[in-house]
Order: structure tokens, then C-alpha cells, then sequence
């Protein structure tokens, strides 16, 4: 069969530089500013899964299908996250709408219309 | 033709047992493609009977004939059994599972015995939907929105949202099937640009099938944590946001919608080259146009959640993102039309079902630019037009397709074939009943109906009445195909092996095929569609 | 070794492929899973940073360090195993799949210490959830500092959040956050758990001595799932333990 595996000794050097990096992680934990450890966590870990990937599930000696199937869920969910973050990243700061005169209203005019209307707003569903 | 060719082989994969065991244990993919066929037909007329009990509630603006509870209940059981239990394997697990590894002339998909496991998924999904249902039902919709199905409704949320998690995971494995057997089981000579439209269409499903799904799984899961458990994730009094689930949904079901209707359009091309007697217009385009619709569908779910709360700006670019989806189609329709143009055009019934497609998906489509326009979308939102775009894009899409798909490899299926004159009339009369179902939902809906109550004003009721009796139609006309292909199992006249004279490798394969496909594996030489070169000889052959 | 190829296969090769393909696509559908759940994550870390940085400060940085590394070298073992496989080693293989089986258990084991721990201070999410600032110094790295809850950073809105005071309010963020932690680790360990059950099964078959240079197939592909398990840990251990 013309699959290859990696080496015993490429086995062991991979793993050491795992556990470099998983003892450079915890000390970049150190880090006090929020935003640049996310970036330094996640550079490692993805430096971890690359070298898993690559040496451990013997992809540098897989075919470009191979190669294109591995990559098809990171991409996938590089999209999920971008597009979804893209909302959340651009949302109306909340701060102005609960200075804006109607939000600060809003509590009043539900009592209100709960006397007005007291079966709309009952509790519990009758099934 | 010859009498040889009339009888059937005489160990094809029908006869190669009848007993329960044969079937509930077969991997061969042409049965278990008999055994979706039965289900989802049987799940179909379960989704059909609760529209048939709504249309009726709605002939009328008062509530009269269901309270407004069993009114939500019967248009969430519509939804999720229409959608999980019918569309998204429709096309993909009937007509897919039997043709994908014929037309690209191997013995069997890749993993058989996953084959057989994703029916059984399928299977156990469908009955933990059904199980919901006899114990009280449904009421969140199809979509289980949180936090009402998370926290406030007082129904079976958890069975039916656990039916549709477990049909997601067969519908998973019949992707994965699908692009590992293109990938590695293509008869030799079958290059990617040969490969017929069907597979290119059913290989870009997978791939939405393969990236999607996991993620409305995971939703899904995330409810049942909720519900079940007290986790709150998407609750807000813990701070958590109920758009959240939006967004997980919609990344997966908005896609879903190009796996009910790509594998349709892939039917389309086979349907329109074979009865124009030509090959297909800008084969390329057509099959780039399946990934592109793939790819960009990805990138559009935010349009459902333009009113939800969302962030203007994220709106705006899901809104240009959404007329995107419009180029890849727009490609498709011009190039059938094209394909159509100077043709030998035979107006079969697959043909009838295939030009139904191509006018009621472009009415579906173009209304879909409607939507996508976050202004207009703003006042259609929730309203009949939305519910009318989308029956025209599942229903004049993707079951037009289907049914098409179902008369065309039907001779090839069961050997048989089913009458052509009853096969034109209910082609016609699914059409007409279709248009008079939903084109008023148009109109009521831009008047501002609002989508799923159960009562409404007067001045509504006489688009409802026409939509009631186009449905009434509607149902008429999807029982005569039921009837007459039972009907053709045991009195329709043997089909040859290539009774449409079109091309493609299964119609190399015997009708019924054998277990194994091909007597020898096949060697393909030329291009998908020869069919200009050897015009004269089809004029001269052709039955009708 | 024409026994190993199935009917509908011409040889080895295609079957080896197919099946090594498959897994990487079915490993892709994994990524979406798990990702559905980082991005949950990556939602509720960008709204309520404060509470994520008092959550992670009461988890073990010791004991999930040590996991790591355990999990590391199960996956050290699963590599051997499969170079031993392809190397005419069969019982050397089914040697190191133990191993990594072992080094699974053990795994596994520390973090039902974990949440055994969990439990006994009520920060399981529900009703019996309670979380004070104060009272979990004891795993804060850097110590006492104050937090500032600002509520306008809030999307969504509270209608209760004049009734609540900040510590009431990060309270209940954190208990979102360890929602997240108790639905992430419990899926993956639910995946270790399948990991080892496959393992075994695999583990058994090589004992039998049924590897060799032209099938290997099952141990390639149990594998990769295994190796793979271990990259959502790579991901989850600083996106958990070491948030400052």
C-alpha cells in the first residue's frame, strides 16, 4: 500500500515540542492584557493542532482530496464565526438605548397596560 | 427494439429477495433507496394531512374549526415533517442513493453498511417526531425558536427537537457517503467534467449536508441542555442571548434549503438535456453554479434575522451577501432555457414537471430578492409573502424535481412503466393547484397577513379561500402519481433498458439493474450529453 | 490481501483511501460540532469578559495542565501504534493502544475529580448555582483585584437589573460561563469515552495480530478520531483554564 506514517522519531519530537508548547501556554497565561493573551493562547494551541495534524495524522503525506477535506471544517467554521461575530461585534451599544427617554418609560407603560389588559398577560399556557 | 430487451434480467436487485429480512438488512443502495422512497412518502402524507386540517381552519377568518393551540401544533408538525422528514432527504436519499454510484459506474456507494445505518437514523428520527406528536405535539414552529422552546413551552419540544438531530446525523452520513464515493469510486475515464450535472449537484449538497448540519445539531443540543437540564445558555436571565440559537440555526438552515432544491435542479439538467435532445447549455457554469450556490449559502443566513435584532451593519452585508445567490441560479435558469433553444423539445412528463421547476423556482427566487432587501423586508416579515417564497421554492422547487426525477428513472427504478397520459394530466394539475395554493399568499401577504394565526381579518378570507381550494387541488393531484405508479408495479408494460433513449451510464445498466450494477465496470469515453451527434437516430427511435 | 477489500471495492488502495477520506470528512462535520460551541463561546466571551476571567480563575490551572499532558501522550501512543501497524508490528501496536486507552482512563478520571469539585461548591449551572468572588481566591493566580461589572455593556437588556447588584449580576454571567464549561468538556468527554471503547476494539483486533504493512486500516482511522479528540482539548484548555 503506498500510505506512509511517520516515524517513531519524528513521533517523539513532535511530541517534545508539544510539551513545550503546553508549558509555554501556562506561562503565557501570565499575560495581564486580555486581548493579547487570547492571541498568544490561540497562536499556540493552533501551532499544537498543526503539528498534531500534520505529524500525528500523517497529512504531509496525504493527497490534496485529503488535504481539502481537512481544511473544509476549519474554513467552515472560520465563516461561522466571522459572520456571526460580525453582528455581535456591531451591535447598538446598549448604553444609549437605556438612556433613550422610551426605554426608560418602557416599565411604566407595562404596568400600565397590564391593568388595562390583565389576560394578556397571565401566567402560564394552557395546553 | 428488439423482444430480448423487453424482459427484464432475470436476478436484478428486486428479486434477489422478498423477504422482510432482504430488505431490512439489504446495503445495497438501490434498495435502501426503495425503503426512503416508502418512508418519506408515508412522512409526506403525515405532513400533508396536518395542511390539509390548516387549510380547512383557514377557509374561514374565525377560529371554528381547531383552537389556536392545535393551530400552532399543526403547523409545526407541517414544518418539521415537511422539511426534516421529506425535502431534506427527498431528493438526495431516493433518487440520490439509487443513481450516484450508477451514474458514475460503481458496484455501491462507499459504506454501504453506514448507508443502511443513515436509513435506520432516519428511520428513529422520524418515529421520535411521530411519538411527539401522539402525546400532544409541537408548538415552537419548526424553527424551535428559544427561549420559548427552551423555557416556556409547555410541549414535547425535547422528542421532536431529538428527531431532529438524530434525521440530521443520517442526513450527515448520506453526505459523507456521497462525496467519498465521487471522490474515490468514479468509473475510469469518468473525469470531474464528465460527470453528469445530477452528481455535481448532489456532491455540492453533500457538502452543506457535511458542514452544516453539526451545527443545528449542536443547537439543538444547546436547547436540550437547556430544557432538559436547567443549563441556561440562550437564557436571558442569565444574560445569554436568545439570537444566538438564531444564528446557529440559520448558519445550518439556510443552507438547508439548497439541499432540498440543488439536488432538484440537478434532476432538472438530466430532465431538460434528455428531452431537448441536446447537451446541456454552458455545462460548466451549470456545474460550478451547484458549488457557488453551495459556498454562498453559507454566507446569507443573517437574512432571516433582519428584524430579530441584529446589527443593522451585519444585516446590510447578509443583504447584499443574499443577492449573490441570485447570480449562480439566474446561471442554472438561463442556461436550461438556453439548453431548451432549438431542441428537440418532447413534452414528457419529466419534461412537465422540469419546465413547472424551472417558472415557479424563478417566481420563488426572485421573490426571495424581495426579502433579502432588509426594507422590504421589514414590512413582508412574518407574513404570507414569506410563507408563499418559500413554498415556491420547496414545493415548486424541490418537489417538482422529485417528482419529475421520480417519473424519469421510475422505468429504471421498477422496470416498469407508469401510464404517460395520467403522468401530463397530474403534472399539469400539481402546477395549476399549486399557483391557485400560493400565488393569493403573495397577494394576502404583501396586504399584511401575518404567518401562523389562525384567524384573520375579513377582507382576507377570499385569498384564503382560493389558496384552501387550490390546495384541495394540490392534494389530487400528488395522489394520482401514488396511484398509478402502485398502480404500474404490477400492470405497466416492461420498460427497456433505455426507454427515453438519453444518455448517462445507468441508463447502460439493465432496468431493474442487478445487485451489482454493471455486468462489467464501464469505461466512459466521451463527454456528459452526447446527445447531438447521434441526432437522427433518436428522431428515429424515440416511441412517442 | 484481497480478504480485507470489500465487493463493491476494485483493490487495497481505493478502500484504504475511501476510508481514510471518510474520516477526515466526518472529522470536518466534528469541527462544525464542536465549533458551534466555541463560537457560543466566542459570543459570550466578547459580551461578558469579566465574568469568563472569574469563572476561569476558580477551574484547576494544575489539574487541567496535567490533562494536557496526558492527553498529549495518548496521542503520542496512538502515532506509535500506528507506525507499528504499518510496520509489521501488530502486538506492538495493540502494546501502545493500551497505553493510550490507559493514559484515556486516567484522563478521564481527573476530571471527574473536577467536577466532583464542581458539585461540592455549587458551581454546577441550575437552581443550586452560587458563585462569590471573594470566596474563590483560593485558585486566583494573581490574586485579589477588583471587577467592575458594567451593566450598559449588557446587550439584550435586564429587566431586573435595577434589582440586582453587580455581584448578583456576575453571578449569574458566570453561571452562563460555566454553562459552556460543563456543555464543552461534557461532549468531549462523552467523545473520549466512544474514543476508548473504539480504541479497545481496535487494540483487541491488532493483539490478534490482524495489522500488517498492507491493512492497517481500522488503526489509521481510530486514530485520527483519537488524535483529533485530542485537538478540541489543545483548543479548550486555554479558552477555559487560562483566562486572565
Amino acid at each position: 500500500m503506498a500510505a506512509h506514517v511517520t516515524s517513531s522519531r519524528s513521533c517523539y519530537i513532535v511530541f517534545g515540542a508539544l510539551l513545550v508548547l503546553l508549558v509555554l501556554t501556562v506561562i503565557a497565561a501570565g499575560i495581564e492584557n486580555h486581548t493579547l493573551g487570547i492571541i498568544v493562547a490561540l497562536l499556540i494551541a493552533t501551532v499544537k493542532a498543526l503539528l498534531i495534524i500534520v505529524y500525528f495524522m500523517n497529512v504531509r503525506f496525504a493527497d490534496w482530496v485529503t488535504r481539502l477535506a481537512v481544511a473544509a471544517g476549519f474554513v467552515g467554521l472560520i465563516v461561522l464565526l466571522a459572520f456571526m461575530m460580525s453582528d455581535y461585534l456591531t451591535r447598538d451599544p446598549v448604553d444609549e438605548i437605556e438612556t433613550s427617554p422610551v426605554t426608560r418609560a418602557a416599565p411604566e407603560a407595562f404596568e400600565a397596560l397590564a391593568l388595562l389588559h390583565p389576560e394578556a398577560f397571565a401566567p402560564g399556557i394552557s395546553v | 427494439m428488439t423482444t430480448e430487451l423487453l424482459a427484464p434480467p432475470e436476478r436484478n436487485y428486486l428479486s434477489a429477495g422478498y423477504t422482510a429480512r432482504s430488505w431490512l438488512l439489504t446495503v445495497d443502495h438501490k434498495r435502501i433507496a426503495i425503503l426512503y422512497m416508502v418512508s418519506i412518502t408515508l412522512f409526506f402524507f403525515v405532513g400533508g394531512a396536518a395542511a390539509v386540517l390548516f387549510r380547512l381552519e383557514l377557509m374561514t377568518p374565525e377560529g371554528d374549526l381547531v383552537i389556536s393551540e392545535t393551530y400552532n401544533k399543526l403547523f409545526t408538525l407541517h414544518g418539521i415533517v415537511m422539511i426534516f422528514l421529506f425535502l431534506i432527504p427527498a431528493v438526495p436519499a431516493v433518487l440520490g442513493n439509487f443513481l450516484v454510484p450508477l451514474m458514475i459506474g460503481a458496484r455501491d456507494l462507499a459504506f454501504p453498511r453506514i448507508n443502511l445505518l443513515s436509513w435506520y437514523l432516519f428511520m428513529l428520527g422520524g418515529a421520535l417526531v411521530m411519538w411527539s406528536t401522539f402525546v400532544g405535539g409541537v408548538d415552537t414552529g419548526w424553527t424551535f425558536y428559544t427561549p420559548y422552546s427552551s423555557t416556556y413551552a409547555n410541549t414535547n419540544v425535547m422528542l421532536a427537537a431529538l428527531g431532529a438531530f438524530v434525521t440530521g446525523f443520517s442526513s450527515i452520513l448520506t453526505g459523507l457517503n456521497f462525496i467519498v464515493t465521487v471522490h474515490t469510486m468514479r468509473a475510469p475515464g469518468l473525469r470531474w467534467f464528465r460527470l453528469p450535472l445530477f452528481i455535481w449537484a448532489h456532491y455540492a449538497t453533500s457538502l452543506i449536508m457535511i458542514l452544516g448540519t453539526p451545527v443545528v445539531a449542536a443547537a439543538i443540543f444547546l436547547v436540550a441542555l437547556e430544557r432538559g437540564l436547567g443549563i441556561g445558555i440562550f437564557d436571558p436571565k442569565l444574560g445569554g442571548d436568545p439570537l444566538l440559537f438564531q444564528h446557529l440555526f440559520w448558519f445550518y438552515s439556510h443552507p438547508a434549503v439548497y439541499i432540498m432544491v440543488l439536488p432538484s435542479m440537478g434532476v432538472v439538467s438530466e430532465i431538460i438535456a434528455c428531452f431537448s435532445r441536446k447537451r446541456i447549455f454552458g455545462y460548466r457554469f451549470v456545474a460550478m453554479s451547484s458549488m457557488a450556490i453551495a459556498v454562498i449559502g453559507f454566507f446569507v443566513w443573517g437574512h432571516h434575522m433582519f428584524v430579530s435584532g441584529q446589527s443593522v451593519y451585519a444585516g446590510l452585508v447578509f443583504s447584499f451577501l443574499s443577492m449573490l445567490v441570485a447570480i449562480p441560479s439566474a446561471i442554472k435558469v438561463f442556461n436550461w432555457t438556453a439548453t431548451m433553444h432549438k431542441g428537440h423539445v418532447w413534452l414528457s412528463t419529466p419534461m412537465l414537471y422540469a419546465l413547472g421547476f424551472i417558472g415557479l423556482f424563478t417566481m420563488g427566487g426572485l421573490t426571495g430578492l424581495f426579502l433579502a432587501t432588509v426594507a422590504v423586508d421589514v414590512h413582508v416579515h412574518d407574513t404570507y409573502f414569506v410563507v408563499a417564497h418559500f413554498h415556491y421554492i420547496m414545493v415548486g422547487g424541490s418537489v417538482m424535481g422529485y417528482l419529475g426525477g421520480l417519473h424519469f428513472w421510475w422505468p429504471k427504478i421498477t422496470g416498469r412503466m407508469y401510464p404517460e397520459w395520467w403522468g401530463r394530466f397530474s403534472a399539469v394539475l400539481v402546477f395549476f393547484g399549486f399557483n391557485l395554493t400560493f400565488f393569493p399568499q403573495f397577494v394576502v401577504g404583501y396586504l399584511g397577513m401575518p404567518r401562523r394565526y389562525h384567524t384573520y381579518p375579513e377582507e382576507f378570507q377570499i385569498y384564503n379561500v382560493m389558496s384552501t381550494a387550490g390546495a384541495s387541488i394540490l392534494g389530487v393531484a400528488y395522489l394520482i402519481p401514488l396511484i398509478y405508479f402502485i398502480w404500474s408495479l404490477k400492470y405497466g408494460p416492461r420498460a427497456t433498458a433505455n426507454p427515453w433513449d438519453a444518455r448517462g451510464l445507468e441508463w447502460e445498466a439493465a432496468s431493474p439493474p442487478i445487485t451489482q450494477n454493471f455486468e462489467t465496470t464501464p469505461i466512459v469515453t466521451t463527454d456528459a450529453y452526447p446527445y447531438a451527434e447521434d441526432e437522427q437516430r433518436t428522431e428515429e427511435t424515440l416511441l412517442v | 490481501m484481497t480478504g480485507h477489500v470489500a465487493h463493491h471495492f476494485d483493490d487495497a488502495e481505493q478502500q484504504f483511501h475511501a476510508a481514510n477520506l471518510g474520516m477526515w470528512i466526518f472529522l470536518a462535520t466534528e469541527v462544525m460540532f464542536f465549533g458551534s460551541l466555541f463560537a457560543a463561546y466566542t459570543a459570550y466571551r466578547y459580551m461578558f469578559p469579566e465574568a469568563f476571567v472569574a469563572g476561569s480563575h476558580s477551574l484547576d490551572v494544575v489539574m487541567g495542565t496535567i490533562n494536557t499532558a496526558v492527553l498529549l501522550l495518548s496521542s503520542l501512543f496512538v502515532a506509535l501504534a500506528v507506525n507499528a501497524a504499518a510496520t509489521n508490528r501488530s502486538r506492538a501496536a495493540a502494546g501502545f493502544l493500551v497505553g493510550a486507552i490507559v493514559m484515556g482512563v486516567v484522563f478521564l478520571g481527573i476530571k471527574a475529580v473536577e467536577y466532583a469539585d464542581k458539585f461540592a461548591h455549587n458551581h454546577v449551572p441550575g437552581a443550586h448555582f452560587q458563585f462569590h468572588r471573594e470566596s474563590e481566591g483560593e485558585h486566583a493566580v494573581d490574586g485579589e483585584h477588583h471587577v467592575s461589572v458594567n451593566e450598559s455593556a449588557i446587550p439584550g437588556g435586564d429587566f431586573q437589573a435595577g434589582h440586582n447588584s453587580p455581584d448578583r449580576t456576575l453571578e449569574k454571567r458566570v453561571e452562563l460561563f460555566f454553562s459552556l464549561y460543563f456543555a464543552m468538556t461534557g461532549l468531549h468527554a462523552l467523545h473520549m469515552v466512544i474514543g476508548v471503547v473504539l480504541l479497545g476494539i481496535v487494540a483487541y483486533q491488532a493483539w490478534r495480530g490482524a495489522y500488517s504493512q498492507t491493512y492497517f486500516t481500522p488503526v489509521e482511522v481510530s486514530g485520527l478520531y483519537w488524535h483529533f479528540v485530542d485537538i478540541v482539548w489543545v483548543f479548550l484548555f486555554p479558552l477555559l483554564y487560562l483566562i486572565r
